[in-house]
This record gives C-alpha cells, sequence and structure tokens, in this order.
C-alpha cells in the first residue's frame, strides 16, 4: 500500500493528473478543489501554473525574444538577459499579482483552518481562468490580429470575474479542513 | 470477554476524475501548443521582420541642429553609424566620446556618424551644448517618435552600422560597458571596411524595421 493510500488521500497520480487538475478548474472546479484538499503532500498544482505561465510567456512573446536574442549576438550580448527578464516581469505581472491576491483572499476566509503552503496552491488554481481566456484571446489575435484594447480590457475583466468565483469555492473548500490539533 | 478489535480504518475511494476535466485540460494545454507552433511557423516566414541586421536602413530626412537637413542617402558610399541617443540619457552620454573616437580614427576611411537626437523639436540649442560638452564633430540631427518607430528604436543608445550599399551590417543596443561597447563596434566597423566599396548600385529590397522615406 502506497504511503499516499495508507493516508487515505487520493493519490496524486492515479487520476488527477496535470490535464485534470487543470481542466478540472475550469469545468469541475469543485470536484478539483475537492481533489486538491484531499492531497497532503502538494498537488502539484503550483508547478502546473508555473509550466503554463512559462510556455504562454514562450509562445506569446517568441517574436519579441528571437528579436532580444538575435540582438544580443549583434549587438551587446550581455543585455540580452536583463531585456529578456524585463519582458518576463512585464508578461507575469498581473498573473503574481492575482495568484498571490487570491491566496491572501483564501487564507484570510479560511480563517482558524489556513494552511499557507495548500492557501497558496488554491490560489494558483484560481488563476488558471485568466491564463485561459488569455491564452483563448491570443489565439484569436494570431488568426485576426489587431483586436481593440476594449476586447483585450474585457477579457482580463471576465478572467478576473471568474477567478473571483473560484476564490469564493475556494475558500468554502478550505474552511472543511479539519483544524490542526494544538 | 474481551470487545473484538475495530475494523482497520478503510480510505474513501477517490472519486473518479470527471472527463470533462481532463477534456478542458487537453483544449486548454493544446491551445498553448498550438499557440506556441503558430508563432513560430510565423516566424520561420517572417525571418526578414525580426532580424537585425541585413536591410536596407529606411532613409530619412532631418533637420540638422546646426541648420539645413541631412538626408541619409545623401550619406550613400560612405560607412554610416546611425546613433539615436537623448541628453538626458546617462548610456548616451557614457557613448559619446567613444563614438568621438572612432569618428576620428576611421573617418578618414569614408566612415562617418549621423547622430540622431530622439527628443524632438526644439532640443536643438540643448542638443548643441551637448556636442558641445562631448566635443562631437560629426553631424546631429533632430529625430522624432516616427523616426525612431520606423527604426523600432524603443530602447536608447541604439546604433545601426550602415554599409556603402545602404545595408545595415551591424547593431547595437544598449551599454553594458564603454570598453565593450566601443570594442564591439570597432570590431563590426572593421568587418564592413573590409567589405570594400559599394558593390552595387541598388539595395535589395527589404521590409527590414520599416521602409520607404520619412
Amino acid at each position: 500500500m502506497t504511503r499516499a493510500a495508507a493516508a487515505g488521500e487520493a493519490p496524486r497520480r492515479a487520476g488527477w493528473g496535470r490535464l485534470a487538475r487543470t481542466g478540472g478548474m475550469l469545468a469541475t472546479p469543485r470536484a478539483a478543489l475537492a481533489a486538491l484538499e484531499r492531497t497532503s503532500e502538494g498537488s502539484g498544482m503550483i508547478g502546473d501554473v508555473v509550466i503554463f505561465i512559462l510556455l504562454r510567456f514562450v509562445a506569446t512573446r517568441l517574436r519579441e525574444l528571437v528579436v532580444i536574442v538575435w540582438a544580443g549576438f549583434e549587438g551587446s550580448g550581455r543585455l540580452a538577459l536583463p531585456q529578456i527578464l524585463q519582458l518576463l516581469q512585464q508578461a507575469v505581472f498581473l498573473d503574481l499579482v492575482v495568484i498571490l491576491g487570491a491566496a491572501v483572499v483564501i487564507s484570510v476566509g479560511a480563517g482558524r483552518r489556513r494552511r499557507a503552503d495548500r492557501d497558496i496552491e488554491l490560489g494558483a488554481a484560481c488563476w488558471l481562468p485568466l491564463g485561459a481566456l488569455g491564452t483563448a484571446a491570443e489565439l484569436v489575435n494570431f488568426a485576426r490580429p489587431g483586436l481593440p484594447q476594449a476586447l483585450w480590457d474585457g477579457v482580463v475583466l471576465a478572467g478576473l470575474a471568474w477567478t473571483l468565483g473560484l476564490v469564493v469555492l475556494a475558500i468554502t473548500a478550505a474552511r472543511r479542513r479539519e483544524l490542526a490539533s494544538s | 470477554m474481551s470487545a473484538a478489535p475495530p475494523p482497520p480504518a478503510v480510505s474513501p475511494p477517490a472519486p473518479e476524475v470527471p472527463a470533462r476535466a481532463r477534456r478542458v485540460g487537453a483544449a486548454l494545454w493544446g491551445g498553448l501548443l498550438v499557440l506556441g507552433v503558430l508563432q513560430a511557423s510565423w516566424l520561420s516566414c517572417h525571418c526578414d521582420e525580426v532580424r537585425p541586421v541585413g536591410y536596407a536602413a529606411p532613409d530619412f530626412t532631418r533637420p540638422g541642429i546646426e541648420g539645413g537637413t541631412i538626408t541619409l542617402s545623401e550619406l550613400r558610399g560612405q560607412i554610416v553609424l546611425v546613433d539615436f541617443w537623448a541628453t538626458w540619457c546617462g548610456p548616451c552620454q557614457q557613448s559619446m566620446p567613444a563614438i568621438q573616437r572612432l569618428y576620428d580614427k576611421y573617418k578618414a576611411q569614408g566612415f562617418t556618424v549621423l547622430s540622431v537626437n530622439t527628443e524632438g523639436r526644439g532640443i536643438e540649442a540643448k542638443a548643441r551644448g551637448f556636442a558641445a560638452h562631448f566635443g562631437l564633430t560629426f553631424p546631429v540631427v533632430v529625430g522624432d517618435s516616427a523616426l525612431m518607430a520606423l527604426y523600432r528604436v524603443t530602447t536608447i543608445p541604439h546604433l545601426f552600422l550602415i554599409d556603402r550599399d545602404g545595408i545595415v551590417r551591424g547593431y547595437e543596443n544598449g551599454l553594458a560597458s564603454v570598453q565593450s561597447f566601443e570594442a564591439s563596434l570597432e570590431r563590426k566597423l572593421k568587418r564592413v571596411l573590409a567589405r570594400g566599396g559599394p558593390r552595387s548600385p541598388t539595395n535589395p529590397a527589404h521590409p527590414g524595421p520599416g521602409s520607404g522615406a520619412q
């Protein structure tokens, strides 16, 4: 019997793999949150979100990255890394703010049942709608370049509203935790 | 008589993963993959639009800080270093003596500098003071945001080394250190000088970072 099974938790890799974990937060959030809360050693959600954010950064900023790297070969190569880091910072700033903000709200909402590590995982999970809608908008923009700014703003607002809904569900899930014995 | 031992704790079976979760997850990650592949394929077809060298330098005419106008294409036949800068820019100030040294060293071999202040009209007096302070003896013109957009200049100092045929052959963006900047620029200049005189009467058409005269 595995340690995870012995601990009475849903085995991390026995069903809720990366696809199900991330897709579950969008399609079946209550079940996904419950599964996430059942694990005792981390669900892997933070890793999922970090990988997603980095892949999205490369996919959406590929042109700029190529320009910087190519120009680095032609010009001063030492300046390429700071420029890439600056680009990364611009690209992920909102994402980090949303993840940390959601984690703080969940932690406060959980009251005495708060668990910092688990609340950050839940915060990361709640960010996924923003990432999904942003990726969809980027795909549309690739097919029909020049989407109006109002549409981009609408996508962000819709993503934030969705995220807010998930935060409420996450607080509910967090409040079902057992109180840690003192 | 002892009581029967309690039955061993049985962990509740984990609920099944909804198939919809997997499908949506696959769509999410698949969409990301498709986006990356599309971007990569676009880049492979539009390589010219992102390369920093090897395209015809967009022509422009701008007013000089000493009066009159200067047109880039009138300098054809010379090797031209187009330098975008501003008076408030610290790295630009650091780079100026190095550029002046290279100008002094190589001007006899057909090298010239076309220095472009990016602060727009009304900066002439300040730019003249700047040029006098650094002892600049090459021409300085007043640029604007349209010219910067034409060359896709978003940061300064930003320099383009243009060969005798009007093709951008070298590129510098930013300043890590004056020594490395000067060495890098001189290395590229020597490479262009080694190419010799103009090779063709016309430039290869190229979308480059902008095209056409301003």
